[in-house]
């Protein structure tokens, strides 16, 4: 078989880097360098993403004849689409791993196998990015899975930490069994497991309530994976019983590697059955926002407020599916609100990271996450405050700062059908978007117009800023940089490609 | 599949459910169990009509049962067993923890909704 | 040339940031930086000003994000040039005034960043062409407002006002960027000259408008979102001075003046900008009687002003939009004069009660000079700059016979005329003494020339204009042609009502005692009526959000992880169930009953399952679990998979096996715990779940439509080399299969194994939790 190393490259790599680290973790070393093969991995795996991305402009790099390399008969696709989220995953993955060190290492925990994990978890979702048919959308959702399930009860001493684990993989394992069937479903109707030919089977079979109920089933699962209301519960206690670098792991790639699922499967597979997930999603966007911002306002907690707010940022970006609600909507809209969601995920991940790195240096310094505990931060921590200021304006929406653009996208993705159904969700959103402003404001008020409570030493914490792990000072420095790049230089985005194209095409 | 495989699997769902919903790990453990024998008998009677095992020489191929639900069932016969025991460790450090086998309640919310009790006694 | 405009707004910003790494003690320096980007904005205005004045606008285009229609185009006309000198010149004065007013120990450094940072912010939205890039202007002054107004850290009220404004104002600006959107859609541009040359219509522009209109009235405090901007006066007083009166509440009214000239003849427009506007001047005025603090009384007065405003751009005729952007101007300079004035006092006074204040106009007259003038111009007397204006737009109402507008101004100017009187004679008259206060007034030290001189600068500057109004004139009809201002009308009716507005203003001053009785009754009736006031419905707002959000945390978020996923079941059946229903439903053929081998084993395993529910103690429970497995072999058996029976037989003794060794360390019982979801709840749901397996087992029976696949098996199974075909399937056809499988069950087993001997090491080392951990 002829098979396209150059595709593959970047899982390639990635499982080397996993096998090298499980290597390094026998030797007699310091478990330091598991972490730093693990970077050095996933920052080699970043190359070929590129080299396939500017195949055009690169000597050495065959083209293929058409706008995406297609491998295994359909089931591996590499596109602007992969490509793109591939690049998401290992740049999260690497700051979620620079935010480990200092954590882990802490703790005297289980480094090696630690990064070992994340990485299986990574290699998953590098490999989700381009799966394109049912079984190794499945098989690379529960590698993302599967580790992550450990990670969670990664703080052994901390009853917490073992609810968190819990909680986590019982209701994985539920939602997984729920998905699984929903798509034996869609399978045993159409015959078909790659996504293409799923779409060609629904267009000539027409519909039916079997078909239906399998769509909503598969689609109910990977509800769980990007915490969508009501299937969310676990959400909140797991992110705050496990270590913050895992939460944030989880609530940036463990999420968006769910959404690449929905986008995948609902723009693609399930493309001509857009009555059946443009109101599910629409309803399960609602509730998302709703809920999730209604419960973060009245959080005192500063990781449960993260947490709260991924529920509804996850809200946020199913909105722009929630236009196929409309009857009449075009196949420019549908690409457009594809191109939407997918620009949401990226600006949302450079936020989310940036804003647990600010938490998890704050908690390394204050040794508490209540928010009141943070009032007057700004006082002997101004650096640290204006970092915290800087991701929760970008996550409240404020211009220039990265999230106003994803704002700007969602609206305009649902504003521009016309339909009062989509309306009615830009509405919902705007609603709601002003009360994350409030929750994320009154952070960014308590850590700048509070005082120091009295239990804060603050004239010691002042200045020790340079005690930062410079881990997680190449954490901030890096997600910082990005939302005020992607904010001032949108672009950028709009500029990698259309990654619309190969995947929403042909409605 | 017949009436009667289809009622008894319903009927195991039923009462793995019933277990499922409840703190004790233990119970939750033997809930997952009877799920898992009753999505058994589901894969058994997707196969069709009871026949004869399925070794070449012993029978007319004809008469077979279907064999490849039979080694789907295998397959997960020997998967639950792997989750019951990843489970019952975890319930076993959960009591070394705390001595119990419960998965607690996590009140932190409900302290959030008291709030307001507390502010505005 | 042409992108000059853009330059020195990014230059404030540049400014901002230099400011912020400056060390905090170079106060000189800062007031140097800060003065920088502001002078170089009058200049760029002067040098600019002949061209545009002709009618000859910069323009630039700065692409930002083509796509999708934004961008930062430039185009610097009439109405920019006017709102960039104003924001340049008073903002220059308010930096003077600032390095004054605050203490040595006040971080004047990061005050004069905000400011200056706010000013670039508010020069970009007059000088963008895209609405877009608007709207980030537009939110870039909300938040440094916000950091603006919260910035005396010391006090509780500054941080609730600021959260307040920021609330009302960015609730705005998001309904105005979703108005922004549907009308670039309408347009298909987002151009603002090109979308106001060739406007769209039709029910998509309506509600764009309207949208729009929530983004301006709450930027420009109009009733009924005008309680933020009194709320807002906890702002150190220069910038309540910038803010608040010269620029920022400006903003919509700017929005406003740009839209008016394609959109004035929309039927929405008129009813609802010009009625907003009347209200709110009313509102304002009459509130403003009340006020006791100096700042308050400012700040009700410039409510009911932006109103008047508003109520001119409502009413859309090019005479009425030249009235309210003279009237702006005017506002600007009379309400930042009077404003620092206050501050003035404030800061020598340490109060702004005029209850408390006396004596002040004989101890600082030079001071009192500047107030009355300013006062003066703001009551509308001659020879100031707000006479000219005021003068501009009654004669506009008369021409047009807006019977009602007038009316309704006329009264509400003649209250203005009488709150300019309670200002000066309140914050400058002697009092007669009483018994309850103690007055301050003639110890008052005098304040400094920073605080004097840029007060008397502004309010000289009202003087002069108005005096030689050609000069304001010139500008503001290049902007909006249509009016003219002039120091002396002749006498005419126009002169006449002014005179009257006047008169009546002075004679309510004259009468307190008939103004209370009036005040008194007018509260009283509208308590009567149960009308809300606007503040008490923000607060209500806020405290149903709090409520709302209690009770939703409550009712999802109880932590419990049964009634999780008791929510998460009924969820995942109810969907699908409905869909069913509503494609039809349709119920499949019926399968046969089975044998009564079948039957008997079905219900031995039922009758065990449900043993096991009733089971009282751990082992039996267990043991009864055994039983369902080995009943279900038996059916195994009948199916004719007699390994599978005996594999189950196997891992069912293993199973039971490895229970019993966890169980030996567990407490005995296994009953039901006390909690929430009762019982009933439980079984209802787990009811459901069964009922939803049996209907989909026998549903998804009948839909089997290709043979299946393990026909080739059978018929390839000799030639794998064995003759049971689920052995070869396993072992051979799906090799890879088992293989992961094997996978698995070793991973389960390291993790089970670290799991175990971990817990045990952990207890051994680790018996106290960490406590340091667990709080991080």
């Amino acid at each position: 078989m002829n098979v396209d190393y150059h595709a593959l490259a970047p899982e390639i790599i990635l499982g080397i880097t996993v096998l090298a680290v499980l290597v390094v973790d026998l030797l007699r070393i310091p478990k330091y360098w598991t972490a730093v093969i693990g970077l050095v991995g996933l920052f080699a795996a970043f190359v070929p993403v590129l080299t396939l991305g500017f195949c055009e402009s690169l000597d050495f790099c065959t083209e293929p004849e058409t706008a995406q390399r297609v491998l295994f008969g359909g089931s591996f696709v590499v596109d602007t689409f992969s490509l793109v989220l591939k690049g998401l995953f290992l740049g999260a993955t690497a700051v979620a791993l620079l935010l480990s060190v200092g954590y882990i290492e802490e703790d005297r925990y289980w480094q090696g196998e630690f990064y070992f994990l994340m990485l299986c978890s990574a290699l998953g979702a590098v490999v989700l990015a381009s799966s394109r048919d049912l079984v190794t959308l499945f098989v690379a959702l529960e590698l993302v899975t599967g580790p992550t399930f450990l990670m969670a009860g990664w703080r052994k001493g901390d009853p917490r930490s073992n609810e968190a684990a819990l909680k986590y993989f019982i209701i994985g394992v539920l939602s997984a069994a729920i998905l699984l069937f929903g798509m034996s479903l869609v399978y045993g109707y159409t015959g078909e497991l790659t996504f293409g030919g799923i779409r060609a089977a629904t267009a000539a079979l027409g519909d039916s309530a079997l078909l239906t109920i399998g769509v909503i089933l598969t689609l109910l699962g990977f509800a769980f994976k990007v915490s969508a209301v009501p299937f969310h519960f676990w959400t909140p206690d797991t992110y705050q019983g496990a270590p913050i670098p895992v939460t944030a792991y989880l609530s940036v790639v463990s999420k968006t590697a769910g959404f690449v699922g929905l986008l995948t499967l609902s723009y693609q597979a399930f493309a001509e059955l857009r009555d059946v997930w443009g109101p599910l999603l629409w309803i399960l966007a609602a509730l998302s926002m709703t809920v999730g911002n209604l419960i973060a306002v009245r959080q005192d907690d500063i990781v449960r407020l993260l947490g709260y707010s991924s529920i509804a940022q996850g809200g946020f970006i199913l909105v722009p599916f929630g236009a196929a609600v409309a009857g009449n909507v075009t196949g420019d809209q549908l690409e457009q609100a594809f191109f939407a969601t997918v620009t949401y995920l990226l600006i949302y991940a450079v936020m989310n990271m940036g804003a647990f790195a600010v938490v998890i240096a704050g908690a390394n310094r204050l040794k508490s996450t209540l928010i009141a505990d943070w009032g007057g931060l700004s006082s002997y921590a101004p650096g640290l405050a204006g970092l915290l200021a800087l991701f929760f304006a970008s996550l409240a929406g404020i211009p220039p700062i990265a999230g106003w653009f994803a704002k700007l996208v969602m609206f305009s993705s649902v504003l521009g059908v016309d339909s009062g159904w989509a309306t009615a969700l830009a509405v919902i959103a705007v609603l709601n978007s002003v009360v994350a402003f409030y929750y994320y404001a009154k952070v960014i008020k308590s850590a700048w117009f509070d005082q120091v409570p009295d239990t804060i030493p603050a004239a010691e914490l002042r200045g020790m800023g340079r005690a930062v792990a410079p881990s997680l000072q190449f954490a901030l420095v890096l997600t910082a940089v990005g939302v005020l790049v992607l904010g001032i230089f949108p672009n950028l985005i709009a500029d990698v490609g259309d990654v619309a194209k190969t995947v929403a095409a042909g409605f | 599949m017949s009436i009667t495989l289809a009622v008894t699997a319903g009927i195991l769902f039923a009462a793995g459910t019933y277990l499922v919903l409840q703190r004790l790990l233990t119970r939750i453990v033997v809930g997952l169990g009877l799920m898992a024998h009753g999505a058994n008998l589901i894969l058994l009677g997707a196969g069709g009509e009871p026949g004869a095992p399925p070794i070449v020489g012993t029978a007319d191929p004809a008469t077979f049962g279907d064999p490849l639900p039979q080694a789907l069932v295998l397959t997960a016969i020997v998967i639950t067993f792997g989750v019951t025991a990843f489970l019952l460790a975890l319930a076993y450090r959960s009591w070394a923890l705390t001595a119990e086998d419960t998965v607690e309640d996590d009140i932190e919310d409900r302290r959030i909704a008291e709030l307001r009790r507390r502010e505005h006694p | 040339m042409t992108s000059w405009p853009f330059l020195v707004v990014a230059a404030h910003f540049v400014g901002a940031a230099v400011l912020l790494a400056m060390p905090r003690r170079s106060r000189r320096a800062a007031v140097v930086v800060a003065l920088a980007p502001m002078a170089a904005a009058v200049v760029m205005a002067a040098l600019a000003a002949g061209a545009v004045i002709d009618g000859d606008p910069v323009t630039a285009d700065i692409s930002w994000l083509p796509a999708l229609g934004v961008s930062l185009d430039v185009r610097f006309d009439a109405l920019a040039l006017i709102f960039t000198f104003a924001i340049a010149a008073i903002g220059m004065a308010i930096i003077t005034y600032a390095a004054g007013y605050f203490a040595p120990e006040a971080d004047l450094r990061r005050f004069l960043a905000l400011l200056v940072g706010f000013a670039g912010a508010m020069m970009g939205i007059a000088i963008t062409d895209n609405l877009f890039g608007l709207f980030v202007f537009w939110e870039l002054t909300t938040v440094t407002s916000y950091l603006l107004v919260g910035f005396q850290d010391e006090k509780g009220s500054a941080r609730a006002a600021a959260l307040h404004a920021i609330l009302t104002t960015s609730l705005g600006g998001l309904a105005m960027l979703g108005g922004f959107v549907l009308l670039f859609q309408a347009a298909g541009t987002a151009t603002l000259s090109e979308i106001v040359a060739s406007p769209p219509s039709g029910t998509t522009t309506t509600v764009a408008l309207v949208l729009i209109f929530l983004g301006a009235f709450t930027k420009s405090a109009q009733a009924p979102f005008h309680f933020w901007l009194p709320g807002a006066m906890a702002a150190p007083t220069p910038a309540s001075a910038y803010l608040h009166s010269a620029t920022m509440v400006k903003a919509g009214v700017l929005l406003l003046l740009r839209l008016a000239p394609g959109f004035a003849a929309t039927g929405v427009w008129t009813p609802v900008v010009l009625t907003v506007g009347l209200a709110t001047m009313m509102i304002g005025a009459w509130r403003a009687l009340r006020q006791t603090d100096l700042k308050l009384i400012l700040a009700y007065g410039t409510v009911s002003q932006l109103g008047f405003m508003t109520a001119l751009v409502g009413l859309g005729s090019p005479v009425m939009l030249h009235a309210a952007l003279a009237v702006l101007v005017a506002h600007a300079l009379f309400k930042s004069t009077l404003f620092l004035v206050v501050g003035a006092i404030d800061h020598q006074a340490g109060t702004r009660d005029i209850r408390v204040l006396s004596g002040l106009g004989r101890r600082l007259p030079w001071l009192a000079l500047i107030a009355v003038l300013a006062a003066a111009s703001m009551a509308g007397v001659a020879p100031l700059l707000g006479f000219a204006t005021k003068e501009a737009a009654v004669a506009a109402l008369l021409d047009e016979h807006a019977w009602i507008a007038l009316a309704v101004i006329s009264v509400a100017s003649a209250l203005t005329a009488t709150y300019a009187l309670r200002f000066v004679f309140g914050a400058f008259g002697t009092k007669p003494p009483s018994g309850e206060v103690d007055h301050v007034g003639p110890e008052v030290a005098a304040p400094g020339p920073t605080l004097w001189g840029p007060p008397a600068l502004l309010g000289a500057a009202g003087l002069v204009f108005g005096i030689v109004p050609g000069a304001v004139d010139a500008v503001v009809s290049a902007a909006a042609p249509g009016g003219k201002l002039v120091l002396w009308p002749g006498w005419n009716l126009a002169l006449g009502v002014s005179i009257a507005i006047i008169a009546a203003g002075v004679a309510i001053y004259a009468a307190p005692a008939a103004l209370a009785h009036l005040q008194h009754r007018v509260a009283a009736r509208l308590a009567a009526l149960h009308v809300p006031s606007a503040e008490g419905s923000y607060r209500w707002l806020i405290d149903m959000l709090n409520r709302v959000a209690d009770r939703v945390t409550g009712i999802t978020q109880n932590g419990s992880l049964p009634v999780y996923i008791g929510v998460i079941l009924i969820t995942t059946l109810t969907v699908p169930a409905a869909a069913w229903i509503g494609a039809g439903g349709a119920l499949p053929q019926l399968p046969p009953l089975g044998s009564a081998a079948e039957i008997a084993l079905g219900v031995f395993v039922a009758v065990v399952a449900i043993a096991v529910l009733r089971a009282k103690r751990r082992l039996a429970a267990v043991i009864l679990l055994g039983g369902v497995g080995y009943s279900i072999a038996g059916v195994f058996v009948l199916f004719g998979a007699p390994d599978l029976a005996l594999t189950l037989l196997l891992v069912e003794t293993v199973t039971v096996a490895v229970f019993a060794f966890v169980l030996g360390r567990l407490p005995r019982r296994f009953e039901e715990q006390p909690w929430r979801l009762g019982r009933a709840m439980r079984a209802g749901v787990a009811l459901v779940v069964g009922g939803f397996v049996t209907a989909a087992a026998l549903v998804t029976n009948g839909i089997r439509t290709a043979p299946p696949v393990a026909d080739v098996y059978v018929e390839l199974a000799p030639d794998a080399g064995g003759r049971n075909v689920v052995n070869v399937i396993l072992t051979d056809f799906r090799a890879l299969d088992t293989l992961g499988e094997i996978t698995v069950i070793a991973a389960a087993a390291v993790g089970i194994g670290a799991l175990v001997m971990r817990t045990r090491t952990q207890r051994r080392t680790d018996d106290v939790p960490d406590t340091a951990r667990e709080a991080a």
